[in-house]
């Protein structure tokens, strides 16, 4: 079947004659046969050469004899309409008056169709290089705007509210705390898990060697508290509520929800971003804590099965573990769900107003809030190893 | 109902309406509207209407221009004296923009919640009148994703007159209805100004409804960019510019 439609030379049912009477310099074209979409368009590549062959002295003139014609459709029309803007480029006349009525209706209604009429606007050529840099220069400039724009409102937000005088609904915070909180649950639990165990497979492929299993305890119990918990816990809380923040308000900005609170004088910064804010920054400490000890639970897991105890792994943890590892991690986790609570806010709030922006916001939370994360623990990694944490 | 004496409640002067740094869509729009009256904007598609009244309820800032609301500049005015302008109007948008994670009732009581010192169930109680004035009572707990487009549209005004604005604002409310919705709310638009007294400033280019409602309108022009005329719509249909004209007859094809 989409071999057939490959095929866009016609097979001799939709055949095309042109005569050329030399003496007057009229140029008859003659489509005879079946002519359907379904066998492909017809090309017009024997007219042109006719009209190529005409001597310049001539007063051409363009017909049509439709006499062999046995059935048609749009195939037909596409074709004399090829050969009707071809000779218009000749300055050629063409008699359509020489068509069947229907034919020469359906092709008049195509030529008479006048376009509907754009708003002139003055677009520059886009090849043009410095067009480009500037473009590229503005946009970057304006995003720059647009980015801090948003961060100076939701500061003064926060301060508003910390001053006690932000408006929100506080059962919105309580909705959005287990939204984002309790329904995380299980799927936190789940990487977290699996983290562990691969924690403690690289851990154990270096450190068997050497007869130190017991250490894996130690790697695994850093390495979940100080880094994959966190960041773990992140990038699903990203994925999972950031994304779902920039889909809620985008839609919103859609239905110009957004333009009745603020025609209400009701800031959407603070009705609407404020309440998703606090919730996933209060629920990111507990999360993530609730990611690590999955974390150590998948680690034993595995190392269970290469002689340690629990009462082993329990003793190398708590002598592994002090305040600062415990904390680096719930620190970072304040930090980071602020931020993808922001990215989502964020796109939401400055997405367009078509179904097509919806999606694109939520797709560009999830990018910026995850790049966030990692420059945020890359500036982190720095400020705690210059404090000694 | 034009008032030549009389101090008009919202006063166009000189707008430009242009978006970015894009060229205008339109420019030097003159006109007034007067208290009590149903004022329409109307023009072809993408003309403008809609940016207009974005301008009108201070969701735009105009290029260039003034427009006064009660006497008072909305374009000059801080964040604090333009909520007070704000507070004194309503608005009816296009899709209805109920907030969806709110029931209608709840819809109704936020503007109450927000301006009033009412308490909870004095709240409901004005909300529930105001739903019963757009024929709306027993649909309070339902939510917005629950009702039709015409009840989206009523619980909308009737989250609009929340707080007896003195103007109301209406984006194509007959957008998607059926006639006979759109027949009801042409009604329902008279009784609410006839009752309240409110003046109405709507966005259209349905030529029945601009017809039944309008005491008079200002047509926005996409070829001169600007105001092509102001005045009654029958008055406008015998005697402005002849694309007028034809605009209001369908393209000629009502008398």
């Amino acid at each position: 079947m989409f071999d057939s439609r490959k095929k866009s030379s016609p097979d001799g049912k939709n055949a095309v004659s042109v005569e050329c009477e030399d003496a007057t310099g009229t140029l008859k074209v003659c489509p005879f046969g079946v002519w359907s979409i379904a066998q492909g368009l017809r090309g017009t590549q024997d007219l042109e050469t006719a009209v190529s062959a005409l001597s310049a002295t001539e007063s051409p003139r363009l017909t049509f004899d439709c006499s062999g014609l046995s059935a048609y459709d749009s195939a037909l029309i596409c074709f004399l309409l090829k050969c009707i803007y071809l000779c218009r480029e000749k300055k050629i006349p063409a008699d359509l008056n020489s068509l069947p009525e229907d034919i020469r209706r359906l092709t008049e209604l195509a030529l008479s169709a006048t376009p509907e009429q754009a708003v002139s606007k003055v677009v520059p050529d886009s090849s043009d290089i410095f067009y480009r840099i500037g473009n590229g220069v503005t946009r970057i400039i304006r995003d720059a705007k647009s980015y801090l724009g948003f961060l100076g409102e939701t500061v003064c937000a926060f301060f508003r509210l910390f001053r006690g005088k932000a408006r929100y609904r506080k059962r919105d915070i309580l909705y959005f705390i287990q939204n984002c909180g309790f329904e995380a649950l299980p799927i936190i639990a789940l990487i977290s898990f699996i983290t562990g165990m691969i924690l403690a497979y690289i851990g154990a492929m270096q450190l068997g060697q050497f007869g130190a299993i017991i250490y894996v305890v130690s790697l695994i119990a850093i390495a979940m508290y100080r880094e994959m918990g966190v960041i773990m816990t992140s990038v699903i809380m990203c994925g999972r509520t950031g994304s779902a923040f920039a889909a809620q308000i985008g839609s919103m900005q859609a239905s110009e929800e957004i333009s009745a609170l603020r025609v209400l004088g009701i800031n959407p910064v603070e009705y609407l971003v404020l309440p998703r804010m606090i919730a996933l920054t209060l629920m990111m400490p507990i999360l993530t804590f609730y990611s690590n000890a999955f974390g150590l639970a998948g680690g034993f897991a595995v190392v269970s099965t290469m002689g340690v105890t629990f009462e082993q792994f329990w003793h190398q943890t708590v002598i592994t573990m002090n305040l600062e590892h415990l904390f680096s991690g719930l620190i970072k986790s304040v930090f980071f769900g602020w931020l993808v609570a922001w990215a989502g806010c964020y796109r939401g709030m400055t997405a367009g107003k078509s179904s097509l922006d919806v999606g694109a916001a939520a797709t560009s939370a999830a990018v910026l809030g995850i790049t966030l994360i990692v420059i945020g623990d890359g500036i982190f990694a720095v400020v705690f190893n210059i404090l000694g944490f | 109902m034009t008032t030549g004496t009389q101090m008009p409640i919202i006063e166009v002067r000189d707008l430009v309406l242009a978006y970015g740094t894009e060229p205008p869509i339109m420019r030097d729009l003159n006109f007034s509207v007067f208290p009590k009256e149903i004022f329409v904007i109307m023009g072809r598609s993408g003309c403008g209407k809609s940016t207009l009244l974005r301008h009108l309820i201070g969701l735009q800032q105009a290029r260039a221009g003034e427009i006064f609301l009660f006497g008072k500049n909305l374009q000059a005015a801080d964040e604090a004296g333009r909520n007070a302008l704000l507070r004194r109007m309503g608005v009816m948008y296009q899709g209805g923009a109920l907030w969806s994670s709110m029931t209608v009732l709840e819809n109704v009581m936020l503007p109450l919640e927000e301006y009033t010192s009412l308490n909870l169930r004095e709240r409901k109680e004005v909300a529930n009148y105001k739903l019963a004035l757009v024929g709306l009572e027993h649909a309070g707990n339902k939510y917005p994703s629950e009702i039709s487009g015409g009840m989206a549209k009523r619980a909308s005004i009737a989250r609009a007159i929340a707080l007896d604005p003195e103007i109301l604002f209406f984006d194509e409310p007959g957008a998607g209805l059926d006639p006979i919705a759109s027949k009801e709310l042409d009604d329902l638009l008279l009784n609410i100004r006839d009752a309240l007294g409110t003046t109405m400033v709507i966005v259209t280019h349905e030529l029945d409804s601009i017809f039944s409602v309008a005491d008079r309108a200002v047509f926005l022009d996409t070829r001169t960019r600007t105001v092509g005329a102001v005045g009654a719509p029958k008055e406008l249909r015998t005697s402005a510019a002849p694309h007028i004209r034809y605009f209001l007859t369908r393209a000629g094809t009502l008398k």
